[in-house]
C-alpha cells in the first residue's frame, strides 16, 4: 500500500513501534520521571499537533525540549515570553541590509519560530498581539511578514509553558487560541526518588550522551503511516460520545457535565482524540485502536477545551474530574 | 480468505461457549421459578382442591426447562458481540477490528487480522469465560427443593376431595369426547334432512352443557339417561313401524311390489316416482285387481298407528280407487307419495336415535362401572349414585304397586303409586304426601333440594305381578273419598328406594300396555299418557 510515496507495508509499521520505544528509552536517560509528559509529547509530535505544558517553574520543561530535539535530530528555539516582546521578535522582520556595491535591500531575518520545536515559554505572560503571531504558526505551519509568506521547517512543533502560580499582571490564552493545542499536559512535582535522581545527574560532572534515534524525516513518514491505523466503530463512537458527554445541552450528558460546564468541547478534540489514539495503539504493540487508548488521550485533549462555570470553581470541581466522570458512563 | 476463516472458527468456539453459559443461567432461573410455582401451588393445595402428583410435577419442571430452552434459541450471542466479550476480557478491540475489516485486504488490515487470530489461538476460552453459578441461586435452591419435598410429605386434607375432581374431570372430559364423537357422525350423515339432524345436534349440545356443568358422576349419569329419554320421545314420535307396515302391504300386491322393494332399499325418489305412477298402472289393471288394492290400502290405514295424515292418505287413494276416480286419484297418490317419503326420513331419523341412545348407554354403562370400580377400590361414590343406579335396574320389575315419598325441592312429591295402578288396593290415589312429610317409607336420605334431580322412590321388586300389601303415610285429604281396612297382619314391605329415573321406563310401558289393551278407560287414556310423558321431562 502506497500513501504519496510512501509504503506502508508490515516492516515499516512495526518498525514505527519500534522507534518510539527506543526514543522514549533514549529521552528517559535525561529526563527522569515524567514518562506520561514524555509520552504525550512523542504523540503530540507524531500527530503533528502543538502541546500546552503547565507546571511551576524548575520541572524540565526546557529540558525536555532540548533532549526530545537530540534525540528527534531537530532544531530547536527558546522564546521567553514577557509582556514586551513583539510579534516580530517571534516571527523575524525585515532589516535593511547593504550589499558590497553599496546597494540597500530589505532582508528577511528569520525569527526563533522558524525551527522544528520551538519553546514558548510563560505564553501567557506576552501580549494577545504576540501570543497571535504563534497562532498562524501553529495552525498553518507558515508566517507572513509584510506580503510574504514563510513556511516553517516540518516537522513544526510549539511547546508553550504556563505557570499556574503567577496569575497576575499575565493574559490568559483566549479560548480559540487554546483550542488550537492538541494537548494539555499537567507536569507534576517528582516523586522524592525521580527528585534524587535529578539531581544526581544535574550537580555532577556526570553527562548524559543522547544518541539520534530518529529524524525529522522519519517523523514525517511515521506520521502518514499512523493516519492507517484503524478504528472499530464502536470505538469511534465512544470516542464521539465523550466530546458530544462535554456539552451541558445534551440530553445523553452526565450531569456533573451539565452542572458544572459552561461550554463544551469543539470537533478539534474529536479529532485530536482520535488522531492520537492511533498513535498510542501502535506505541502499545497494537495495530488497531481499543478503548484504553481512548480513555489515555481524553483528558490532556480534553482538559483545556471544556471551560467550568461559577459552580466548579467554588465546589472545587476540576476539569479531570468531570472528563473521569464522562469517561465512566456507558 | 484464509485468516478471516480462522477468526470465524475461533469466534464459534467462543459462541459456543457463551451460549451455554446463557443457556446454563436460563435453566437454573427456570428451575427456580418453577419450583417457585410447585410451592405456590402446592401450598394453595392445602386449602383449595387441586389434584398433584409426582408426575404432574415432574412435568411441570420438564416444561419449563424446555421452554427455557426454546427461548434460549433466541438469544444465542452474534459474532459482533462475541468478539465484544472477547476483547473486553483482554484483546484490547483486535477481534472486533479484525471482524469490521473482514473485506479490507490493505497491510494494515491483515497485520490486524494476523494480531487478532494470534491473541484469539492464545485465549484460553474455558478460564476467561468461566461459568459461575451465583451464590443466590444455590442459596435459592437450597431453600425451595426442601420446601417442595416438606409441602409434598404434608398430608393433604384436601386430597380425596381434589382426587374425586380430578376422576369427575377425567369422566366429563371422556363423555364430552364421546359427545363430539356422536356429533362428528351425525354431521356426516347426509341422509337425514337439516332440521331433524339440528333437532338431534341441539339435544346433543344440550347433553354436552349438562355434563360439562355435572358436579358430580351422578349428574353425568343422570344427563345421559335424561337424554335418553328424550331421544324415545323424539323416536315415538317418528317411528318406523308404520313404514314396515306399508312395506309389507305393498309387497302383498303384485302392481305395488316392486315400489315395496324401493321403500326397503331406501331409494326414495324413485319410491316417490312409482307411486306417483300407479294411477297409469292401475288403468292397465283389472277391476278385481283395483278392488284388491284399494282394500290393501283401506286395511293399512287402518293399521298405522300415530300417524293421521298417512292414514288420511291412504284412506283418501283408496276410497279413489274403488271409485274409479282416476282423475282424482293423482292427487292422492302424490300425497301418499310424500306421507311415506316422510316415513322414510323418519326410519333414517329412527336409526340415527336408536344409534344415539345405544351410545349413551355404552357411555354410561362404562361410567358406571368405572364409578364401580373406583367405589371397590375405595373411590368416589358420591350419594350412593352407582349403587342406586342397580338398584333402579333391579326394582320395579314385577310390582305395579308402590309408594312413592317425595322430598321438597323439585315439588315431586309423588304420593301417586307407580305402575299402572291396578291393585292399589285400599290406597286413596288421591293421598299424597305433602313436600314437608318426609316420615314415610324409604324417606330419602341425603335430599339435595335441587330441580331437576330425579327423586329416589321406594319400589316393590315385583312390579307387574300381583300387588303386596304397602304402607301409604300422609294426611287425609278432606276432599275425595276413603275408606279404612283394617289387618291384623303386619305389614311387611319388600323394596328398595331407588331414584324414579330408573324405573319410570318400565311404569310408562306398563301404563302403555294398559292403554293399548283397554285396561284404562277411553277418557284417561291421553291423562295417563301424558303424565308419563311430563315423567320423563
Amino acid at each position: 500500500m502506497e500513501t504519496n510515496n510512501i509504503v506502508i507495508d508490515e516492516k515499516s509499521i512495526k518498525e514505527i513501534s519500534e522507534n518510539i520505544k527506543r526514543v522514549e528509552e533514549e529521552i528517559g536517560k535525561a529526563i527522569i520521571g515524567q514518562k506520561d509528559i514524555v509520552r504525550q509529547v512523542i504523540i503530540g509530535i507524531l500527530c503533528g499537533g502543538n502541546i500546552l505544558l503547565e507546571g511551576v517553574p524548575g520541572l524540565g520543561k526546557t529540558q525536555l525540549v532540548k533532549t526530545l530535539s537530540k534525540v528527534m535530530e531537530l532544531s530547536f528555539s527558546r522564546i521567553q515570553f514577557t509582556p514586551d516582546l513583539m510579534p516580530v521578535d517571534v516571527s523575524g522582520t525585515n532589516i535593511i541590509k547593504r550589499d558590497d556595491s553599496g546597494n540597500s535591500e530589505f532582508e528577511f531575518q528569520k525569527g526563533p519560530i522558524f525551527s522544528n520545536l520551538v519553546l514558548a515559554d510563560e505564553i501567557n505572560r506576552a501580549t494577545p498581539k504576540t501570543q497571535s503571531a504563534l497562532l498562524e504558526a501553529m495552525q498553518e505551519g507558515t508566517v507572513t511578514v509584510g506580503r510574504m509568506t514563510y513556511s516553517l521547517p516540518q516537522p513544526f512543533m510549539v511547546l508553550a509553558t504556563q505557570n499556574p502560580i503567577e496569575m497576575e499582571g499575565t493574559y490568559p490564552l483566549p479560548e480559540a487560541q487554546l483550542d488550537r493545542f492538541l494537548f494539555k499536559l499537567n507536569v507534576k512535582f517528582p516523586s522524592f526518588e525521580e527528585l534524587k535522581n535529578i539531581v544526581n545527574i544535574t550537580v555532577t560532572n556526570n553527562t548524559v550522551d543522547l544518541e539520534k534515534v530518529i529524524s525529522g524525516e522519519t517523523i514525517l513518514k511515521m506520521r502518514k503511516i499512523t493516519r492507517e491505523v484503524p478504528m472499530a466503530s464502536s470505538v469511534q463512537e465512544y470516542a464521539l460520545k465523550i466530546v458530544m458527554a462535554t456539552h451541558p445541552e445534551n440530553e445523553a450528558s452526565p450531569e456533573i457535565a451539565k452542572k458544572y460546564i459552561r461550554f463544551g468541547a469543539s470537533p478539534r478534540a474529536a479529532q485530536a482524540i482520535i488522531s492520537t489514539s492511533k498513535i498510542k495503539a501502535l506505541m502499545e504493540g497494537r495495530y488497531n485502536v481499543s478503548f484504553d487508548d481512548i480513555k489515555y488521550v481524553a483528558y490532556p485533549a480534553l482538559r483545556h477545551r471544556i471551560f467550568l462555570n461559577y459552580d466548579a470553581n467554588s465546589d472545587g470541581i476540576k476539569e479531570d474530574d468531570i472528563i473521569a466522570q464522562i469517561l465512566d458512563m456507558k | 480468505m484464509e485468516v478471516n476463516r480462522k477468526i470465524h472458527k475461533q469466534i464459534s468456539k467462543i459462541k459456543l461457549r457463551l451460549y451455554f453459559i446463557l443457556l446454563a443461567k436460563f435453566l437454573i432461573l427456570t428451575l427456580i421459578l418453577s419450583f417457585l410455582v410447585v410451592s405456590a401451588v402446592l401450598i394453595v393445595s392445602k386449602f383449595y382442591p387441586i389434584y398433584i402428583t409426582v408426575k404432574g410435577i415432574y412435568y411441570t419442571v420438564i416444561g419449563f426447562l424446555i421452554s427455557s430452552f426454546l427461548i434460549s434459541l433466541f438469544f444465542i450471542p452474534s459474532d459482533n458481540s462475541c468478539a465484544r466479550k472477547a476483547d473486553s476480557l483482554g484483546l484490547n478491540e483486535r477481534t472486533i477490528t479484525a471482524l469490521e475489516l473482514r473485506e479490507v485486504n490493505t497491510s494494515f488490515a491483515l497485520l490486524v487480522k494476523e494480531d487478532a487470530l494470534e491473541h484469539l489461538s492464545r485465549f484460553n476460552i474455558k478460564k476467561k469465560l468461566l461459568f459461575n453459578i451465583s451464590k443466590r441461586y444455590l442459596a435459592a435452591f437450597g431453600i425451595l427443593i426442601p420446601l417442595v419435598v416438606v409441602l409434598y410429605i404434608i398430608p393433604n386434607p384436601m386430597s380425596t376431595r381434589a382426587l374425586q375432581k380430578h376422576d369427575l374431570n377425567i369422566a366429563k372430559k371422556e363423555e364430552v369426547k364421546k359427545i363430539a364423537k356422536l356429533e362428528k357422525d351425525l354431521k356426516g350423515n347426509s341422509k337425514l334432512d337439516q332440521w331433524k339432524k339440528t333437532e338431534l345436534l341441539n339435544k346433543l349440545e344440550d347433553l354436552k352443557k349438562e355434563v360439562k356443568f355435572s358436579k358430580k358422576e351422578n349428574d353425568i349419569n343422570k344427563a345421559l339417561q335424561k337424554s335418553e329419554k328424550k331421544l324415545q320421545v323424539m323416536k315415538n314420535n317418528y317411528t318406523d313401524e308404520n313404514l314396515n307396515k306399508v312395506i309389507e302391504a305393498l309387497k302383498k300386491n303384485d302392481s305395488t311390489k316392486g315400489i315395496a322393494d324401493l321403500l326397503k332399499n331406501g331409494d326414495k325418489e324413485k319410491a316417490k316416482k312409482e307411486i306417483n305412477k300407479l294411477s297409469q298402472s292401475l288403468k292397465n289393471m283389472t277391476p278385481t285387481q283395483q278392488k284388491e288394492l284399494a282394500d290393501a290400502l283401506s286395511k293399512l290405514a287402518e293399521e298405522i298407528k300415530n300417524n293421521k295424515e298417512l292414514q288420511d292418505a291412504l284412506l283418501s287413494a283408496a276410497n279413489s280407487m274403488k271409485n274409479l276416480d282416476v282423475s282424482g286419484l293423482d292427487g292422492e297418490l302424490s300425497e301418499l307419495s310424500n306421507n311415506i317419503s316422510k316415513l322414510m326420513e323418519d326410519s333414517e331419523f329412527n336409526s340415527a336415535i336408536n344409534e344415539l341412545s345405544k351410545q349413551m348407554a355404552q357411555a354410561e354403562n362404562d361410567l358406571q362401572n368405572e364409578s364401580t370400580s373406583q367405589s371397590q377400590s375405595g373411590g368416589s361414590g358420591e350419594d350412593g349414585g352407582t349403587i342406586s343406579g342397580s338398584q333402579g335396574q333391579k326394582a320395579g320389575n314385577n310390582s305395579n304397586s308402590g309408594t312413592a315419598s317425595g322430598n321438597n325441592g323439585n315439588g315431586g312429591s309423588g304420593g301417586t303409586a307407580g305402575g299402572s295402578g291396578t291393585d292399589l288396593g285400599q290406597e286413596n290415589p288421591n293421598v299424597t304426601q305433602t313436600p314437608n312429610s318426609g316420615n314415610g317409607i324409604g324417606k330419602k336420605q341425603d335430599s339435595e333440594k335441587k330441580i331437576g334431580d330425579y327423586e329416589k322412590i321406594f319400589t316393590s321388586k315385583n312390579l307387574g305381578g300381583d300387588s303386596e300389601k304397602s304402607q301409604i303415610t300422609g294426611q287425609k285429604s278432606s276432599s275425595g273419598s276413603s275408606s279404612v281396612t283394617k289387618s291384623n297382619e303386619s305389614n311387611s314391605v319388600r323394596g328398595d328406594l331407588v331414584p324414579y329415573n330408573s324405573v319410570i321406563g318400565e311404569y310408562k310401558k306398563s301404563a302403555q300396555n294398559s292403554v293399548e289393551n283397554d285396561v284404562i278407560p277411553d277418557n284417561m287414556k291421553d291423562i295417563v299418557k301424558d303424565y308419563f310423558t311430563s315423567l320423563e321431562d
